[in-house]
Order: C-alpha cells, then sequence, then structure tokens
C-alpha cells in the first residue's frame, strides 16, 4: 500500500509538489498523468527516499520512507524514467549485481522476463539502444517479484509489440496482487492496465477517480469539440 | 634542490628514493588516483543518475557510501603497499650493501599512504556533497594543487617557510623520515585522525543529502 498525506517540497525556482494526498490499495494499478514537469518524477523521488519532503508523509506498507528507507525498499521494484546505467557492465552482469544486492537466488522469473522481451543481456549496457535499456530497466525491477511496483513512464522507448506486452506483464502482475503506481502521458495504456488515476499538474492533484469514469469524461469533451466544429 | 625535494644531499639509496621517487612521482599518482576514484565512486554517479540503481535496493544509503569509502581507501593502501614491498624488493636485490633502513622505510610509505587517505577523504567529502560531476572533480584537483604549491614555494626561500605550514603536504617529508627524523607517531595519528574525520562528514552528509535522481 502507498500512502501519501500532504506531501509538500518546494525548490528554489518555485516548482515541487504541494499538498498532495492519495492512497494506492494494496493490488491496486495507479496511473500518475500529468505533463512534463509537473512533479511526477519529484512524487516518485520522495517515496524511493531520493528526496526528504518539505512537510507531509510518504509512506510504502506503513513504513515511512524517509525513516525505514532500506526496509520499505526489501518490497520496492523502481523503474527509473531516466535510466542510468553503471559504467562499463552487460545486461546480466547487472543482474547478477542487484539480485547480489538483494539477495536473490533464483534465476527462473529473470530469464523467463529476458525471454518475454527478446533481450539480448550478454551486450554490453553502454552499446545498446534506447529500447534494449528500456528492456533492462524492466527486467531489473520485475525479476524478484517485488510486492510493490513504482513505475516512471515505462513504456518509453519500447516499440508497439513490446509495449503490448509489457502491458500483459502488468496485468498478470495486477492478477498475482502487486501494487503498482505508473506514471504516464500516455492514457490509452493507462486506460488499459489501470483502477484508478491520478491527475497532476503544476505540483498540485487535480483529480483521483477511476478510469470508468474518466473515460466517460472524456468521451463528453470530445463530443463537444465535434459539434463545436460542424457549427 | 630543495623545490624539487633535495634537501639533504643524495648519498644513500634512500636519499635516491626519497628525493626522486617519493618526493615527486609517488605524490602524482596518488593525487590522481584519489581525486579521479573519489569523484567517480560517488558523484559521477549521482550525475548521471545510476546511483538510483544502488539506492534502491534494501541496502541503507550510510552502507552504500561506507562500501564505497572502502574501495577508495582499498585503493590507496594498495598502491602504497606495492610501492612499500617493491622497492625494498628491488633495494635488496640491485643494491649491493644498501644503507637504507628498513623500518624507516616503512614508516615514511605509512605516513605517505595516510596522507593520501587524508586527501582522498577531502576529494570524497566534495563528492558527496556537490552537486555536479565536475565542480567536484574542479574543487579537488585545485586544492590538491593549493597545497602541492604552496609546499612547493615554501620552499623555494626561506621568506616563504610560512606557507609550509597551511599545507597538508608538509606533513609528508621523505628525506627526514627516510632517515628516521621527523614526527612519525604525531603524524601519523594527526593524519588518522583527519582521515576519520573527512570521511565521516563525507558519509553524514550524504546520507542526509537531496538528490535528484
Amino acid at each position: 500500500m502507498i500512502v501519501l498525506q500532504g506531501l509538500t517540497k518546494e525548490f528554489a525556482n518555485g516548482h515541487g509538489v504541494f499538498d498532495l494526498s492519495f492512497t494506492v490499495s494494496d493490488g491496486e494499478v495507479f496511473g500518475y498523468l500529468g505533463p512534463n514537469g509537473a512533479g511526477k518524477s519529484t512524487t516518485i523521488r520522495h517515496l524511493m527516499v531520493f528526496l526528504r519532503p518539505d512537510s507531509g508523509i510518504a509512506q510504502i506498507n506503513n513504513l515511512g520512507c524517509w525513516t525505514h528507507s532500506a526496509k520499505v525498499q526489501e518490497q520496492l521494484g523502481y523503474l527509473p524514467g531516466e535510466i542510468a546505467f553503471l559504467d562499463g557492465m552487460s545486461g546480466l552482469e547487472f543482474f547478477n549485481l542487484l539480485a547480489g544486492m538483494r539477495k536473490l537466488h533464483s534465476l527462473v522469473r529473470r530469464n523467463e522476463l529476458i525471454d518475454r522481451f527478446e533481450l539480448d543481456a550478454k551486450m554490453l549496457i553502454r552499446k545498446m539502444s534506447k529500447g534494449m535499456k528500456q528492456k533492462v530497466g524492466i527486467v531489473a525491477a520485475f525479476m524478484y517479484q517485488p510486492q510493490v511496483l513504482i513505475l516512471d513512464e515505462p513504456t518509453s522507448g519500447l516499440d508497439p509489440l513490446m509495449q503490448q506486452r509489457f502491458l500483459e506483464l502488468i496485468e498478470e502482475e495486477k492478477s498475482r496482487g502487486t501494487t503498482i503506481l505508473m506514471s504516464s502521458h500516455m492514457f490509452p495504456e493507462v486506460e488499459r492496465v489501470c483502477d484508478r488515476v491520478g491527475i497532476i499538474k503544476d505540483g498540485k492533484l487535480l483529480a483521483v477517480q477511476d478510469v470508468k469514469s474518466l473515460r466517460q469524461v472524456q468521451r463528453k469533451v470530445f463530443t463537444v469539440g465535434i459539434s463545436d466544429e460542424r457549427d | 634542490m630543495k623545490v624539487l625535494g633535495y634537501t639533504v644531499g643524495v648519498t644513500h639509496i634512500g636519499d635516491f628514493l626519497g628525493g626522486e621517487f617519493y618526493s615527486l612521482l609517488y605524490l602524482i599518482i596518488m593525487s590522481i588516483y584519489a581525486i579521479f576514484v573519489a569523484t567517480k565512486l560517488i558523484a559521477h554517479m549521482v550525475d548521471n543518475g545510476s546511483m538510483a540503481y544502488l539506492l534502491a535496493t534494501p541496502v541503507s544509503r550510510v552502507k552504500v557510501v561506507i562500501t564505497l569509502a572502502c574501495v577508495l581507501i582499498t585503493g590507496i593502501l594498495v598502491i602504497g603497499f606495492v610501492s612499500t614491498v617493491g622497492d625494498l624488493l628491488g633495494v635488496h636485490w640491485f643494491v649491493h650493501h644498501p644503507s637504507m633502513n628498513d623500518t624507516y622505510f616503512v614508516q615514511m610509505n605509512i605516513v605517505g599512504a595516510l596522507l593520501f587517505c587524508v586527501v582522498s577523504g577531502y576529494c570524497f567529502l566534495f563528492s558527496c556533497l556537490v552537486s555536479d560531476e565536475r565542480t567536484a572533480l574542479g574543487l579537488s584537483t585545485l586544492l590538491t594543487i593549493f597545497f602541492y604549491g604552496l609546499h612547493m614555494v615554501g620552499d623555494l626561500s626561506i621568506k616563504f617557510d610560512w606557507m609550509n605550514h597551511l599545507s597538508l603536504f608538509t606533513v609528508f617529508d621523505p628525506q627526514s623520515l627516510i632517515h628516521g627524523h621527523g614526527h612519525f607517531v604525531i603524524d601519523s595519528i594527526s593524519l588518522l585522525v583527519a582521515t576519520v574525520i573527512l570521511f565521516g562528514v563525507a558519509i553524514v552528509g550524504f546520507r542526509r543529502r537531496q538528490l535528484s535522481l
């Protein structure tokens, strides 16, 4: 379970996030939508304990993110929005490093994911294309089957086929009961897999709605647009 | 001659090693290692974002940063050890009747390695606290060159001798140490204390730091 309560963080340039509150319940897939620079990544950085809030609470599985960072990480999978890997490693070496740090011994899930995304893991990450790097990031986040997943624009760089496979993976995780927070600016993918959606703009949460009602709202706007054009 | 590190004249093999290797080449190798590795270990990874992956594991920030600090220190100690053993073996193999005191030679190496633990300490501190890699690299390089420059100018003339008191490098005087002059115990202890303080501040600073990864 992910809980944000009155989370506020202001940067020197006036940007930031202001008084964010929402909850992602166990087993729910929460879509986090917003334009570039709205504060999606800033929110995620608080959950990942890279940043400390000015005020407010960020909790995962009832543990405060800043105070229990190492414990929180045990059940947390993370896919960064801008992935940067350690220098000079191949995909496999990178997976082995993370598995070592997490004391993960089973390679079954990892190999299955590598096959599913048709990843050539022996290649040096430095030599990989953007989409391939994204696949490495996805395997790294999903391979130890965490209870909670935080995904920052997970499908960016993937080709349409792989985007499909990724969404299938999310659906599979959802049926396993994984809690997922997924940021995106593409509504169709969010619409397909998410239960609820939070919309953020300029650091403020505008709405938290379930996907069904959002779809209706969207359709209404769409009809108005067409009738305008006929006039 | 004093500027180049020759303060006592060359009569022994020890004088040669102290003046030639330990007053110049050793300092350069160790400085470059300390500056580059310290910057690469933290600032580089924070700057390009790969630190996110190390921190997104159930290993606490403090443990991550302590591990990286150990990597840095281990490197210094390995270089120190290799140069000690290499020089000792070389001297005993190739020089007939070497008049070098091995104990003093080892003591000199200990002070040298500890000096560079301090240098890597402030480089690591910059690396941990500064927000981008180039600033960290720049500050570490500048401070090291500044200390070295002060020491060199301080040796140039008696008029500038006061500068020596401001430079960290003054602690390490290979030509006195190799003859057993100098303050081995006090110097070692104070360098050790400085190292612990610098790394301690760096670790605490990094733990509290806000990272935009």
